[in-house]
Order: structure tokens, then C-alpha cells, then sequence
């Protein structure tokens, strides 16, 4: 029962994804988030074409890395197009973001390149060229998690108020991006392990999916503000010379 | 057995353990406790509380105690000890008025129109350049040995900053 139970979840995981596109597009929000729409059509079609296929095995791995390559550039859009919604009512810092989102990338890509050997030796019996294409899939994803991590943090440290899709967003890819990079980094390590860890990698899809599902929706781009003070560039302007001045005592004071 | 390997795990894992050690003392300056007001309010600011930091390390104070009958050097350790403990409280308390401007000042750059975003990495900078003075006077007050403590330099510029704000004041009540 468990394992046919598992054999299912390519399927169900077409059906949700599906689902989900249908929504989107009945809600209008497929507008709004256009390349993760287009993130997950592609993923469709990738996946009705591998189970058409998935008899002949050459075919089926070269549908396989075509369609993993087209997710993985539209993955990078679908960042991008995370930050610029989440930093769209900010008009200070999207310009920031705007000027040092490459140096972010490069960051992430720093990052995510120091775990590039974890799995360089290929263990026998398993094809090179699977195994390398998996390496250079899990270290896009994990470009991708630390680029997420990275702009959550600046978020969170300064006050950004964001739309409740646009949080369902990020932390869904987050989820997403941290299971695909664990993932396949163990498929590499273990490739006895291969079909649990496919399946684990499916249901994390699947519950990444469910909560877009059932929690995306027209009303969740609304955005509660709060009317507060209103602040103007001479008050700004005092606070960071109370803080230049701190600090610049402090610097003074460790140098002696 | 490899005792070159063995003495560099050993050497590795007691960095860590100390690294690990030291952060958490800065840590403590990252809690904040609300001050004399809170929220979307202007914070209060008073540089004259932190003149008392001048004299605590001098060393005025730890030459008259030597000079006087009955002194023993055990004295002046517990002395140093208690004042250092006291610059610490001290340190807390300025680390918990920057931590309070600083908020309301992200606050404020949050929500500035766009020609303020040279103000985001101008507060990036104040937090990166405040947690590394943290860290160097921590690391000053833990090793006694390796230089001296002096907050002379902090409460002349507190001072000055003091003016600094009196000359804008006048600009934000319009």
C-alpha cells in the first residue's frame, strides 16, 4: 500500500500544480506574479511530457534536463520578481535594492559555490552526467535559497510590511529551494537512497503547492497600513547624526 | 595517532568554543529595553548620563588608592574588576539608545521616497561600524593586559553631538 501510495505522487503532484494554475488565473493574480506562473506551467508541461515518455529513458532524461534548464532560468525571474514585490511600496529601499541586487547575487553565488565539491566524487554505477547535471541543479537552488535568505533578512531588519501573498511566496520558495538543494545533494551522496529521496522531494513540492493553493488569493494582496507620524528628512537626518556620533565615539574609544 | 591533526581539531574546536563565547557577551548589547519613550515618538536622548564612563577606568583614581597606607594590589584588582563591570552597564545602556534610534530610523528610510536610499547604506554602515567598536572595546575589557580603556574620546564627541542635535531641533518643531 505505502508503495504504491508513492508511486502516485508525480501524479497528484501534476493535479495540484494544475489546480493551482487554474486559480491564479481565476483570481487574476497570474498577472501579478507572472513568472512564477510561468514557473509552474513550465513545470506542467515538463512533467505530462516526462509521464508520456517516461518508457524510453534517453528521451525521458533529455525532457528531464530541457525542462529543469528552462525552471532554472525562470526560477532567477521569478526572484527578481519577488523582490521588486516585496520592496514595491518602499520606494527607498527598491532603489537600494535596485542598485545591489547584482552584488547580492554575486554574494549568493559566492555562497552557494563553496558547497560546489561536497559531492564531487560520483560513486560507481551512477551516470556521470546525471550526477554532474544534479550538482550544478542543487547549486542553483541553493543560489537561489541564500538570494531569498539574504532579502528576507534585509526585510525583516528594516520594517517592511508585506502583502500576505507575497510572504506565502517567498517562504513557499524557500521551503522549495532548501528541499530541491538537500535534496539532490544526497542523491548524489547516496544514490541507493534515490527513489525515498525522490519521493521526500515530492511531497515537499506538493505541500509547497497545497498552502498556494488554498492560501493565494485576490485578498491577500491587500496591504494594512498603519497612518503613523510623518517623518521628514530633517528628523532622519538627526537620527543618523546621533548615530554617527555614537559610533564614532565608540571607534575612538577602542582605538586608545 | 596523528598528533598534529588531533592538536589542530583541538586548537579549531577551542576557537570556535571562545568565538562562540565572546559573541554571546556582545549579544547582550543587543537587548533593548524601552526608554524614556518608545514607538513612532522621537527618542530621548541624554548625553550627560555617560560622563560618569570618564572616570571609571582613569587611572586618577587607582594612583590615590596606592598612595594610601594599607594599600594592596588586591585592592586595586577588586577596584578595576567593580569599575569595569560598571563601564559594561554602561556600555549596555548606549547600546540600547543606539539600538533605539537606529530602529526609528529604519523606520523612517522604510518609508522615504526614493531619493533617500543613500540612506539605506548609510545605516547599514552605522550598524556594521557600531558592532565592530562593540567588539574591539569588549575584547579591551576581557584582556586588561593588552591596552587601556579610554572613554574620554566618547563623551567629548557625545557632547558634541549633543550640539548637534540642539542646532537641528529647531528645524523638526517647524
Amino acid at each position: 500500500m505505502g508503495g504504491l501510495w508513492l508511486d502516485w505522487i508525480p501524479y497528484l503532484d501534476l493535479a495540484v500544480e494544475i489546480a493551482l494554475i487554474i486559480n491564479l488565473i481565476r483570481n487574476g493574480l497570474y498577472r501579478v506574479y507572472g513568472y512564477f506562473f510561468a514557473y509552474l506551467a513550465a513545470d506542467s508541461l515538463e512533467t505530462v511530457v516526462g509521464i508520456l515518455f517516461q518508457t524510453r529513458r534517453r528521451l525521458y532524461a533529455e525532457i528531464y534536463f530541457t525542462g529543469q534548464s528552462v525552471k532554472m532560468l525562470l526560477a532567477v525571474f521569478v526572484l527578481l520578481e519577488l523582490y521588486q514585490i516585496a520592496l514595491e511600496r518602499h520606494p527607498a529601499l527598491a532603489r537600494f535594492g535596485r542598485r545591489t541586487v547584482s552584488y547580492v547575487l554575486a554574494v549568493a553565488a559566492l555562497g552557494a559555490g563553496l558547497a560546489i565539491s561536497l559531492d564531487r566524487n560520483i560513486p560507481p554505477g551512477r551516470p556521470p552526467v546525471l550526477h554532474r547535471f544534479n550538482t550544478f541543479e542543487r547549486t542553483m537552488d541553493l543560489w537561489m535559497l541564500l538570494f531569498l535568505v539574504i532579502i528576507c533578512g534585509f526585510m525583516v531588519w528594516f520594517p517592511v510590511r508585506l502583502k500576505r501573498n507575497g510572504a506565502l511566496y517567498i517562504g513557499g520558495f524557500i521551503i522549495y529551494f532548501l528541499s530541491r538543494s538537500a535534496g539532490l545533494l544526497f542523491r548524489n551522496l547516496t544514490p541507493q537512497w534515490m527513489h525515498p529521496i525522490d519521493d521526500a522531494l515530492g511531497i515537499a513540492s506538493i505541500s509547497c503547492l497545497i498552502v498556494w493553493l488554498c492560501a493565494l488569493s485576490r485578498k491577500g494582496e491587500e496591504v494594512t497600513t498603519v497612518v503613523g507620524h510623518r517623518w521628514r528628512l530633517e528628523d532622519t537626518k538627526r537620527l543618523t547624526g546621533q548615530l554617527e556620533a555614537i559610533n564614532t565615539k565608540l571607534v575612538r574609544l577602542s582605538r586608545r | 595517532m596523528n598528533y598534529v591533526v588531533a592538536g589542530g581539531f583541538i586548537t579549531a574546536t577551542l576557537a570556535v568554543v571562545l568565538l562562540a563565547l565572546f559573541a554571546a557577551r556582545l549579544l547582550a548589547y543587543r537587548n533593548t529595553h524601552p526608554g524614556p519613550s518608545g514607538g513612532d515618538h522621537f527618542p530621548e536622548f541624554s548625553l550627560v548620563r555617560y560622563e560618569p564612563m570618564l572616570r571609571l577606568l582613569g587611572d586618577e583614581d587607582f594612583e590615590f588608592l596606592a598612595s594610601q597606607p594599607g594599600y594592596r594590589p588586591e585592592i586595586g584588582k577588586k577596584l578595576r574588576r567593580n569599575r569595569r563591570h560598571i563601564l559594561r552597564l554602561y556600555l549596555r545602556e548606549l547600546a540600547a539608545d543606539f539600538h533605539r534610534i537606529h530602529a526609528l530610523a529604519r523606520k523612517i528610510v522604510a518609508e522615504s521616497p526614493a531619493e533617500n536610499s543613500n540612506l539605506v547604506s548609510v545605516l547599514m554602515r552605522q550598524q556594521i561600524a557600531f558592532w565592530r567598536a562593540m567588539a574591539i572595546l569588549e575584547f579591551r575589557l576581557l584582556t586588561p593586559g593588552l591596552g587601556q580603556v579610554d572613554v574620554r574620546g566618547l563623551v567629548e564627541a557625545i557632547e558634541s553631538m549633543r550640539l548637534d542635535v540642539r542646532r537641528l531641533a529647531p528645524l523638526s518643531a517647524a
